[in-house]
Order: C-alpha cells, then sequence, then structure tokens
C-alpha cells in the first residue's frame, strides 16, 4: 500500500465505507475498485486486505455469503447492523480526522 | 477471459504445495489470484501459465501472509468471542451460575481425590476431544474458521490453571467457579453457533 503509514489506519474504514455503497463485494473487487477510484495511487495489497476483512467478520461488522462463480468458489463481503452503525462511526472520525489535519497543516494565522 | 476448472484446479493445487493448508482460506485465495491472472491475461495477452507465474513472482509474498496461521492468537475471535460472554441475556446465566455457587456448597460434593478442579478439567478435556473428533471423523478437511476456536480453549485452559487452584489445597471460591463455568458453558453455546453458521458454508466445499 502506498504511503502505507498514512492509510494503514484507515484501511478499515476504507472497506466499510466501499461495502455500505457497493452492498456487497469480494476481496478482489475491492482492491480494483480502490485502485480504480484512486486513479491507481493506492493499492491495497493481499497481506492487507484479507486480514482486515477476516477481523471485521470475526468482530461482527461483516457477514459472509459464499457462491460458485466462473469454476470457482466466491466469497462475498457485506454489511451486518453493527456493520453499518460502526461504518457510520468510523466515517464521522475519519472526517473529523481530516479536518483537524487540514486545520494543522493550512493554518488560519491570526494576529 | 474465465479460467478453465483445469486452470482453477492448477491454482489450488499450487497453494495446497505451498502449505495453504485451510480450504476455506486457499478458496478465497484461489478466486483472488484466478481473478487478477484473467485480467492479466486479457489486458497483456499472456497465456495463463505466463500470467500466473508473473502474478505470483509479483505478489506471492504478500498472499502468503494471508495463510491462517493458528499459532497466532487473533485479536478479532477474541473480540467476537468477548462480546458474545457479555451478551445480557447470557449474563443472566452469569448470575444463576453466581447464586448457584453461592447456596450450593458444591466443594463438599468432591473428595480430595477428585476435587472440583479436577471436573472442570476433565469437561474441558472431553470438549477439545469432542472438537477434534467432528473435525478429522466428520468435517474431514481443515477450516480455518473451526480450528481457531481451539484457541478460546486454550487460553481458557491456561486461565483456569492459575486461578482455580490447582496446584494449591485451597478450594476455588465463587467467583473463580462461577466465571470458569461460565466461561466454559458460554464457550459451548460459542461453538455451538459457530457450527451452524460453518454447516451454511461448508456445503460449497465438496469433500
Amino acid at each position: 500500500m502506498k504511503n502505507s503509514q498514512l492509510y494503514k489506519g484507515s484501511l478499515n474504514t476504507i472497506i466499510l465505507k466501499l461495502l455500505e455503497e457497493k452492498g456487497r463485494m469480494y476481496g478482489y473487487e475491492i482492491t480494483q475498485k480502490v485502485k480504480e477510484i484512486t486513479n491507481g495511487e493506492l493499492a491495497i495489497t493481499e497481506g492487507a486486505l484479507y486480514p482486515a476483512l477476516h477481523k471485521l467478520e470475526a468482530e461482527g461488522f461483516l457477514e459472509a455469503e459464499v457462491e460458485k462463480v466462473d469454476n470457482r468458489l466466491r466469497k462475498y463481503y457485506k454489511l451486518t447492523e453493527n456493520g453499518q452503525l460502526e461504518t457510520a462511526n468510523r466515517l464521522s472520525e475519519l472526517e473529523e480526522f481530516i479536518r483537524n489535519m487540514q486545520t494543522l497543516v493550512h493554518p488560519k494565522w491570526s494576529y | 477471459m474465465k479460467l478453465s476448472p483445469e486452470e482453477i484446479q492448477f491454482i489450488d493445487n499450487y497453494l495446497k504445495k505451498s502449505d495453504v493448508v485451510f480450504v476455506d482460506i486457499r478458496s478465497e485465495m484461489v478466486d483472488h489470484i484466478a481473478s487478477a491472472v484473467e485480467t492479466k491475461m486479457e489486458k497483456e495477452s499472456l497465456s495463463f501459465y505466463e500470467a500466473f507465474k508473473q502474478y505470483m513472482a509479483a505478489n506471492k509474498k504478500a498472499l502468503m501472509k494471508n495463510k491462517g496461521d493458528l499459532s497466532i492468537f487473533s485479536k478479532g475471535l477474541l473480540l467476537s468471542f468477548l462480546k458474545f460472554i457479555v451478551h445480557p441475556l447470557r449474563l443472566v446465566l452469569a448470575a444463576l451460575l453466581f447464586a448457584f455457587f453461592t447456596f450450593v456448597d458444591v466443594n463438599a460434593y468432591f473428595s480430595e481425590d477428585f476435587t472440583i478442579q479436577n471436573l472442570f478439567f476433565v469437561i474441558l478435556l472431553v470438549t477439545a476431544i469432542g472438537q477434534m473428533i467432528y473435525i478429522c471423523l466428520i468435517v474431514k478437511q481443515r477450516f480455518f474458521v473451526l480450528e481457531r476456536l481451539g484457541s478460546l480453549l486454550g487460553l481458557l485452559y491456561y486461565l483456569q490453571m492459575f486461578f482455580m487452584n490447582n496446584h494449591s489445597d485451597k478450594e476455588p471460591g465463587v467467583y473463580a467457579l462461577t466465571f470458569f463455568f461460565y466461561i466454559l458453558i458460554v464457550y459451548l453455546l460459542y461453538f455451538a453457533r459457530e457450527m451452524y453458521k460453518f454447516q451454511e458454508y461448508k456445503k460449497y466445499f465438496p469433500k
């Protein structure tokens, strides 16, 4: 993942936000969607994505459905009710973080 | 360009040989690799083997981080179990157990040769063996979602060794008895819930 230190803490929020918008997605689709939205700037590696998905699933924020697609099994993830609440919380937290960072990076000095 | 069943099988065999032993984790990896290889074949007009070779050369290290290591205690699993424990309905059971151990001196029903700690250990052992038999004789395949539950049992084993007065003559108190019997009963409920979820999941994985 590019600039991993900056993005690492937001990976779960990115996943939750995408699932909120798309309803359900599978692992590879998430990596491609992130790449597409960020014009290739952000690439989520498999080593970071799947542990994050499995953790969110174990915590009860995601539920999975397995389907047979193109000669193989595909695991789709979608938000649970708790996951929807968590998404809203994490997004507002992230927005606040971005606002604070903007204030810090571009302070409006008053004399 | 969609991969053939033989090509999918080739990816699955490759991962098996790379020690990705858990069927559930491997099937998700197969889908990921197959999707990436299909895209690569289409975009770069490559053959399956060429696209697969190039993809694995670039991504194998990242992929293998996800092969499921049971020796690492999963924080997600622990959190999920803790949430399950503190559910209000189940806490009623804890209150009932506390009342039971307060009003009934269970230690009086046991002898020095077979204490209540011994009984707890036997139940723990039977649960662990039962789980192993279920996985080996009924499931017959290795699933990460099932086997990782054993780590909770392992944790319970170590906790009871320290807090149930196993190495002293002192009898365990009401709080210790309530806590450990509650956790064990709730673990069995949690295991049953995971089994129920797993039955739905398992039908997609033929033996």
